[in-house]
């Protein structure tokens, strides 16, 4: 991960699958190569320096493993569960997630900037220095969670529950909120106005 | 090659360790402080601190270096010829640094400050205080933003490809997400 490989395609932009060259659309069988990444993910407690850019994965549960320096950029996730997992350094930045579970996640220096989060559970976390810049977030739930130095700012966030957060120095600046709560938590430490800068 | 990332609450900077797997030889990114927490990623991957590397000399970022000297030999690089009591290697823009085989390019952004540097290695970006997750850094007067805003758009953002961005402050993004969602970046 510390050097993403490029796909072997000539002209492709894309990065590589780890250990494949090619990244998933020029892969000769991408099914068989998620399939690995799956078992992968299933089998191990700790994953590191994993690259799986535009990465499909549904209905599993990878519940409590380590995730470290890895990268699922662009992805599609469909009702996989993550609870219980340790996330550091992880990119996720444009994936779609879909009825995922986070619960109980502790998550930091992870990125989702620009993903869309539709229906997922990010309650009861630490989900410490993540971004979540420029998010479409609908029906979400991130209650009771130590949302410490994350960012959400030019998000679209809706249907969203921040219930009994910490929001200590978290970035709301610049958000579109439709039936957002922030009941009990301490949006007062929050910035919603001019965006700090570094 | 391992990367490892400390957060410090005085200055509420980050500071990163690149060291190789089985240990050895390792650069340390702004070392805004050296508390035990920090000590023990070093300690436990059984790194030797040979290179600091500095995007800039504000204290937030450098005030580890006085209590790193008292354990570690090791050769500061910055955009100075010295940072606090310490002579650093001055780095230029656009100068490739060797670390052990691991390659380092310089790019000068100033703007935030005169001696910023962003540091690239393999797929990683470290820029400091020059630009983070969503924000640019922090400028004396409406120039010096300018100045930054430019350095940042000819230098960085004219790069192909993508880099994973590892800032001074806050979370880390990658250089496509900036593109897209950095507001500071996408004004004409
Ligand atoms: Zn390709």
């Amino acid at each position: 991960m510390f050097e993403i490989e490029g796909c072997k395609h000539d002209g492709c932009l894309l990065t590589a699958v780890t250990g494949t060259g090619y990244c998933f659309y020029h892969l000769e069988n991408p099914a068989e190569v998620t399939e690995g990444i799956s078992r992968r993910l299933k089998e191990n407690e700790t994953i590191k320096n994993l690259n799986a850019e535009y990465i499909e994965l549904s209905d599993m549960s990878i519940a409590g493993k380590n995730l470290y320096v890895s990268r699922f950029s662009h992805g599609v996730f469909n009702r996989v569960d993550f609870s219980g997992c340790s996330l550091r350094i992880v990119f996720f930045d444009f994936c779609v997630f879909r009825d995922c579970l986070f619960k109980n996640t502790d998550m930091k220096y992870s990125v989702f900037a620009g993903a869309t989060l539709n229906g997922c559970d990010f309650s009861s976390s630490d989900t410490v220095h993540c971004n979540f810049n420029r998010v479409t977030a609908k029906g979400c739930s991130f209650n009771g969670s130590d949302l410490y130095f994350s960012t959400f700012a030019y998000s679209d966030i809706s249907d969203t529950t921040f219930v009994d957060c910490n929001l200590k120095k978290v970035r709301f600046n610049n958000t579109k909120r439709i039936e957002v709560s922030f009941k009990y938590s301490n949006y007062e430490e929050a910035f919603f106005g001019e965006s700090p800068r570094l | 090659m391992k990367l490892h990332f400390h957060f410090s609450v005085a200055g509420f900077s980050n500071t990163y360790i690149l060291g190789p797997d089985e240990g050895g030889d390792a650069i340390i990114i702004d070392p805004g402080t050296l508390n035990v927490a920090l000590l023990n990623i070093i300690e436990s991957n059984n790194y030797y601190i040979k290179n600091v590397l500095l995007t800039h000399a504000h204290e937030s970022h450098s005030s580890g270096l006085k209590t790193l000297r008292k354990i570690y030999d090791f050769t500061v690089y910055s955009g100075n010829k010295q940072v606090l009591d310490f002579k650093s290697a001055e780095v230029v823009d656009g100068e490739s640094l060797d670390f052990s085989g691991i390659g380092v390019r310089a790019i000068g952004v100033q703007g935030h400050s005169l001696d910023s540097l962003v540091y690239i290695t393999g797929s990683c970006m470290f820029t400091g205080d020059a630009f983070g997750a969503g924000v640019i850094g922090t400028t004396p007067n409406s120039y010096a933003r300018e100045l930054l805003i430019t350095s940042i758009k000819t230098k960085i953002l004219t790069l192909e490809r993508n880099y994973l961005i590892f800032p001074g402050h806050g979370s880390p993004s990658t250089l496509e997400a900036e593109r897209i969602t950095n507001p500071a970046l996408a004004e004409k």
